[in-house]
């Protein structure tokens, strides 16, 4: 049983760890493949600052929320191990800002200590009159790409550095099911409209001083519109780009200097920061996670794909849930293949 | 007396703020900081500089929640202001845990500090050891660029600073008018004060710039304080002991209890560690006093004995000790005024 997953960002390697834990035993000719034409530290996952926050509002779309829950309980559990520093991943505290009063997020009771901010705080944020406190995660992809990666290496799991052309490209090497986890060039192997860029800039600062995440909110200008600081173990952080359908993968002035002044504005002491990078990337946007199954026709072949793309800028934040759901429908393949007995899971 | 001459020994968090705060109420004093030692060597500089008060047995709560207050201010003001990160001061967030419940759950400063309430059931899981917590924000000094900082601003003013060893404030009625007296520890040996003894306090500074959120048992004996640089991790509280040798046992004593705090600290590199005694009393000594000998008077204003809260309460007491000088001149003028009728 072959698989290949291709992508090798947050969630090609976060999807192929879950199927390969879970299956591995129970099917023993079980071989998983990775492909990509990017691996860390040059992935979308790699760019991003990697703290777990969802957007203001989950649009109803209650099954994206569980999924952001599952992958923040799945990681504070390994808040007790020593391999979370390999990991990139630790606890953080911080301030959502807004210039209006806004109703509580759907995710206010998945993170730690959420609360409201008093009067004081809101001294220290001249412009914003309302905002919430709360602890959180941070899961650098610096640390957690190279970490996912050497499970996979010990579990035997091999990489190809290829861009593929096709799903059929794989189908036809006797692959039997493929994990499409490609982010942004999901479009290149299947055209999808609903799938947009969604750009973003930032700057990468020396500002160890900063210990707390800081994101404002312009209701206005929509998520990402408006700038936010974010602490990491060695570098902050500095951004507030988002710009739907720009595919633009250069630094631009103009939004450095708009990233960079508004920042500063909100922390003065960054004026003092040394600028050590820059980089912009293309936040995968689509209205929903597309997770699900697809089986092509390819002769008298049945090939499975399961989509897993389409994170927008809660990559890191949903990662988990959404690995353990392509895992289920992997399972689900399995059984109808007659490849497993019964699912995985406590027998009756 | 037109500029009268003021003399702040020492030059820790205490004497280096005292000293500021005098140019501050009186500008057209002379001021001069004298001590045998400066950052990074003073004790202020072995400290984290974390702004959660100590509480003195003897000076009355009132007081000590004035001197935080004032200090809080202060400070918060610099760390929103475009020096925060020279001065070296920045807000940290965290959790102080108990092993069973405090009888007092609400410390006298806990509307000053942020965000101060009861941990929930959810954080608390983290401290399996632990059935009580409060999570707050306050703010961290850290030294040296606290001192460097309070340094520079007096050299901006005028103010002198003189390494050199005061054996006896006598030394010092000749070229000053008033003595200030900020040496901590030393007050032991320079004024002969005996209510005045060393608590040792080892700790680490360790390379774990993950560590973003400060966790302190509220037994005060473990801690992990995050600064800019390094996190400290402390600690201990030997009464008594005047050894500033560090020892192996504690050090390694003390990275166990952090590491059960805080699990991944197991990979801290660049483990420093360092020893300071904290000058503990049953009550801080701001206080004036005229010495006198052989019909000379030397008008003394001491501000020392601040412990294990000497951060917390700096900025405060610095202001009170201030305003002491401020008398002391007035005292000064008056006889002097008495003097020529």
């Amino acid at each position: 049983m072959r698989v290949a997953v291709i992508g090798a960002g947050v969630i090609g390697l976060s999807s192929a760890l879950c199927i390969h834990e879970q299956f591995h035993g129970l099917v023993p000719s079980l071989e998983l493949e990775v492909y990509a034409d990017h691996f860390t530290p040059h992935t979308t996952s790699d760019g991003a600052a990697g703290l777990w926050q969802p957007y203001l509002s989950d649009h109803g779309n209650l099954q994206e929320t569980l999924w952001n829950k599952e992958t923040f309980d799945y990681l504070l559990g390994h808040m007790h191990s020593p391999a979370s520093k390999e990991m990139g991943l630790f606890l953080i505290s911080g301030y959502n800002l807004f210039t209006e009063p806004v109703p509580d997020p759907a995710w206010k009771n998945i993170v730690l200590g959420f609360r409201n901010l008093t009067p004081k705080e809101l001294e220290l944020f001249p412009g914003y009159s309302y905002g919430w406190f709360n602890t959180a995660l941070m899961l650098e992809g610096r640390s957690y790409l190279p970490w996912l990666t050497n499970r996979l290496t010990q579990r035997g799991v091999k990489f190809f550095h290829k861009k593929i052309e096709s799903f059929q490209e794989l189908f036809s090497q006797g692959v039997d099911v493929v994990l499409n986890c490609s982010g942004m060039r999901s479009g290149d192997l299947q055209p999808d409209p609903e799938l947009q860029p969604g750009r973003g800039q930032i700057i990468k600062v020396l500002a160890p001083w900063v210990k707390h995440f800081i994101i404002t909110h312009d209701l206005k200008s929509g998520i990402y519109n408006s700038p936010y600081i974010i602490p990491g173990s060695e570098f902050t952080v500095l951004g507030g780009i988002y710009q739907h359908g720009n595919w633009s993968e250069e630094n631009s002035a103009k939004d450095h200097k708009s990233v960079w002044d508004s920042c500063c504005r909100l922390l003065p002491a960054l004026q003092e920061a040394r600028i050590v990078d820059e980089w912009s990337g293309l936040r995968p946007a689509r209205r929903s996670v597309r997770l699900e199954r697809e089986r092509i026709r390819l002769g008298n072949l049945q090939a499975e794909v399961i989509h897993n793309y389409g994170h927008g800028g809660f990559g890191i934040t949903i990662h988990w849930g959404c690995a353990m759901a392509a895992a289920r429908l992997f399972g689900s393949i399995l059984q109808e293949k007659k490849q497993l007995a019964t699912p995985p899971g406590p027998r009756l | 007396m037109a500029s009268p001459k003021v003399a702040v020994v020492g030059a820790g968090v205490i004497g280096l703020s005292t000293a500021l705060c005098i140019t501050e109420t009186c500008p057209s004093c002379s001021v001069t900081v004298l001590s045998d030692q400066f950052s990074p060597n003073t004790t202020s500089d072995v400290a984290a500089g974390m702004l959660i008060p100590h509480t003195y047995p003897d000076t009355p709560i009132h007081r000590q929640r004035q001197w935080f207050k004032e200090t809080f201010t202060y400070l918060f003001a610099i760390s929103n202001s475009a020096e925060a990160s020279e001065a070296g001061i920045h807000l940290v967030s965290g959790w102080q845990v108990f092993k069973s419940t405090p009888r007092e759950e609400l410390p006298f400063w806990s509307d000053i500090v942020l965000g101060f309430r009861a941990m929930s059931e959810a954080e608390l899981l983290k401290f399996p050891q632990h059935q009580f917590g409060q999570a707050f924000t306050t703010l961290k000094c850290d030294c040296p660029p606290y001192l460097l900082w309070l340094e520079k601003r007096l050299k901006a003013t005028g103010t002198q600073m003189h390494t050199s060893k005061v054996a006896d404030l006598w030394e010092l009625h000749s070229e000053y008018d008033i003595v200030v007296n900020c040496t901590g520890m030393g007050a032991h040996q320079l004024v002969g004060d005996k209510q005045l003894f060393p608590v040792r306090g080892q700790v680490l500074k360790v390379h774990a710039p993950w560590v973003k959120q400060f966790i302190r048992d509220g037994d005060g004996l473990t801690y992990i304080y995050p600064g800019i640089h390094r996190v400290t991790l402390g600690g201990t509280r030997e009464k008594g002991s005047w050894s500033l040798c560090p020892d192996a046992g504690t050090t390694r004593d003390i990275f166990e209890r952090c590491c059960s705090l805080e699990p991944s600290l197991q990979g801290a590199r660049d483990i420093e560690v360092k020893v300071g005694l904290r000058p503990s009393r049953q009550c801080v000594r701001v206080q004036r006093e005229v010495l006198s000998q052989g019909g000379v008077k030397l008008p003394v204003v001491h501000n020392y004995g601040h412990g294990a809260g000497g951060f917390s309460v700096h900025r405060g007491t610095a202001n009170e000790a201030a305003h002491l000088v401020g008398e002391c001149i007035s005292a000064l003028k008056s006889s002097s005024s008495r003097a020529k009728l």
